[in-house]
């Protein structure tokens, strides 16, 4: 349904005239050759640490940066030669949940705005007929429909997450992709959310992309899982043999099935976690099972066992 | 002894439009010197309003009622000048918002020179900007390398390029550490740590955890937090919040295994995740501090409910270690 090939974004950091003198331009490869499928009505979870490109790759994928290469295919077409009248269907049909939902909703606006825009702008319905459609959403998430004339700074954090998924309800999407769509919601409201999503998949064969660092939650609901270490996808498993059957060095340090340092990008400072990527296994200095070969080559990911990849030269 | 922060009856209102919100009813909590307590409970229930009437920022709410006695003193007499002596070198916060609590226009040296600076004057909110002398500088420098050499920045380079950066170029992890290290920095008798790791990432709250679970055996802490792993972590004694009350609390292994409370034990089966199996049934919220409901606040969404839960709010009884605001409890005690 949706499938992203050997996608890449690369950003070109530079300095300003006395900054170059210190630290040449360099590139940060956010995203660096990944490929997956989304099935249809199937979750991909993804997980990794905070900085190894997630958010990056959701962006990229619907199309709010510019690709450096690889492509994104959705339903056979190439989303990245779309025209503007198929790109406007596209972001009608895979519709985004972002991290932070307040600065995705505009304080000036009530919800009831917020949520009418999107029906406005895809132009669906009469008056009547798009109110009727707010208030089946309302519901849905569990909102009452006294909150539809409130501002965003009204609401508690997880009433304005919920608007937010709300939002990318409303246009009966067929693909969401949720980063970190619970992060810093009390237990009882993620739980709630995620029963909804997952209901919303039952339901409507919805298809989820979940990107998240709360590995119970992926575990939990996801058909395929994909681990990225620093922009690479370094493993993609079938989402019930993840908490025990992961096999890269790195996802295992994760999963806390081996005891290793987490190692970590950003206490490298912002000028310095360059060098190591540039050759060889970019976890290839904290890895307990490194060889010679991890400090040359960079692993491909490739297939152990059906439906099972890993990125790692360590592993057979 | 006399407990270092005692919480009694507290009351704190707020009036809206839509009517008076009673984010906190009638509390009571004690941290003992030495102890550490975490408070959880859902989004709303007055756990933030609990810690910053603490602080005295309760402000536009109003204190209605109850005593918060830290070290022998009654906060809620005090004014503005007196609570700016007791903030920072009494009481520290490590706020939630790591993203919105360093100033954006200076470097993470700058506004740590500037809270001990503070510190110094004893809270004096007057000349902050003139730069102290250039020993006590060095001392303050001093102070800080130390500090976040034990949150675990040993290496002299690092922190230096740490020091120069200005808040928006560091991760999350690192900034939340900043505000740690603030903290630390006054040398607090309480430490009060808002949700220090629901921002972050498994390796970055590992790291944190473990910081603070160090930090522990040396500081009095009040964790408020909806992580289950880490109050299991840090803390010897926790309260659940609901609806402004802390409805069960006791030592934490016993709570967070053996929840007693309906709530509590709504809470904890909430965060399960057993593949393959359905979601925990999470209740519908009714809690609403505007038109709270008779009796318990809880009893419409309590599988347990009883007749006399909709008459009379539940006085605590105590169950074994724990005590419990439930009618259910009445026998055991």
């Amino acid at each position: 349904m949706l499938e992203v090939r050997g996608l890449s974004m690369h950003f070109v950091v530079r300095h300003g005239p006395l900054g170059r003198f210190q630290h040449p331009d360099h590139v940060i490869k956010a995203v660096d050759g990944v490929s997956f499928r989304v099935d249809p009505g199937g979750v991909f979870g993804i997980v990794g640490e905070s900085g190894s490109g997630k958010t990056t790759l959701a962006r990229t994928i619907l199309r709010l940066c510019r690709a450096t290469a690889g492509s994104v295919f959705y339903g056979g077409r190439s989303v990245f030669d779309m025209d503007a009248v198929a790109l406007k269907q596209y972001r009608r049909e895979v519709q985004p949940v972002f991290q932070d939902a307040d600065s995705t909703l505009d304080p000036r606006q009530t919800v009831a705005s917020v949520l009418e825009e999107p029906l406005l702008i895809h132009g669906i319905g009469a008056a009547e007929e798009r109110r009727r459609n707010i208030e089946a959403v309302m519901a849905h998430v569990n909102l009452s429909r006294a909150l539809l004339g409130r501002y965003p700074s009204e609401l508690s954090g997880g009433q304005r997450q919920r608007v937010a998924m709300g939002r990318a309800l409303l246009l009966d999407p067929r693909i969401i992709i949720a980063d970190e769509p619970t992060s810093g919601l009390d237990p009882l409201v993620a739980t709630q959310l995620l029963s909804l999503l997952l209901r919303l998949r039952r339901e409507r064969g919805l298809s989820l992309v979940l990107i998240s660092h709360d590995l119970d939650t992926v575990a939990y609901s996801a058909d395929r899982v994909g681990v990225m270490y620093r922009g690479r996808m370094v493993e993609v498993i079938g989402g019930d043999s993840f908490r025990e059957g992961a096999l890269h060095p790195y996802s295992r340090v994760l999963l806390g099935l081996e005891s290793g340092v987490a190692p970590h990008v950003l206490q490298e400072g912002v000028h310095e976690h360059e060098h190591l990527l540039e050759v060889g296994c970019p976890y290839a200095a904290y890895c307990a099972r490194h060889l010679s070969r991890c400090h040359s080559e960079v692993p491909a990911l490739r297939e152990v066992w059906p439906g099972h990849m890993v990125a790692c030269h360590a592993v057979r | 002894m006399t407990p270092l922060l005692q919480v009694r009856d507290l009351h704190v209102s707020f009036d809206t439009p839509q009517g008076v919100v009673r984010a906190n009813a009638g509390v009571d909590l004690d941290v003992e010197e030495g102890e550490s307590v975490g408070i959880m409970g859902e989004s709303g229930c007055g756990k933030t309003v609990l810690f910053l009437s603490i602080l005295g920022l309760q402000h536009p709410g109003r204190i209605t009622k109850g005593r918060i006695r830290f070290d022998g003193q009654d906060l809620t007499g005090l004014g503005e000048r007196e609570l700016c002596r007791v903030r920072g070198r009494g009481i520290a916060l490590v706020p939630q918002n790591h993203a919105t609590a360093l100033n954006p226009a200076y470097t993470v040296r700058d506004q740590l020179l500037e809270a001990m600076v503070v510190r110094e004057r004893d809270g004096g909110l007057r000349n902050v900007f003139l730069r102290p002398d250039r020993v006590l500088q060095e001392r303050h420098l001093d102070a800080m390398r130390r500090v976040f050499g034990d949150l675990g920045f040993g290496d002299e380079r690092l922190l230096e390029r740490l020091m120069q950066s200005y808040p928006h170029e560091l991760s999350g992890g690192m900034r939340q550490r900043v505000l740690i290290a603030m903290a630390l920095l006054l040398e607090p008798r309480l430490l009060i740590a808002d949700e220090p790791t629901t921002a972050l990432d498994r390796a970055t709250r590992a790291q944190s955890l473990e910081l603070l679970r160090r930090l522990n055996d040396r500081l009095t802490m009040l964790v408020v937090s909806h992580d289950l792993g880490a109050i299991a972590t840090m803390c010897s004694r926790v309260a659940v919040m609901y609806a402004g009350r802390i409805i069960e609390q006791g030592p934490s292994v016993e709570v967070l295994s053996r929840p007693r409370h309906p709530y509590s034990r709504a809470l904890v089966a909430a965060q399960e995740r057993r593949r393959g199996q359905p979601l925990p049934e999470v209740y519908a919220d009714t809690s609403d501090l505007i038109n709270v409901p008779s009796g318990c606040p809880f009893h419409a969404s309590c599988p347990d409910m009883a007749a006399e839960c909709v008459d009379s709010l539940p006085p605590v009884h105590s169950c074994g270690p724990v005590s419990v605001a439930c009618h259910l409890y009445r026998e055991a005690s």
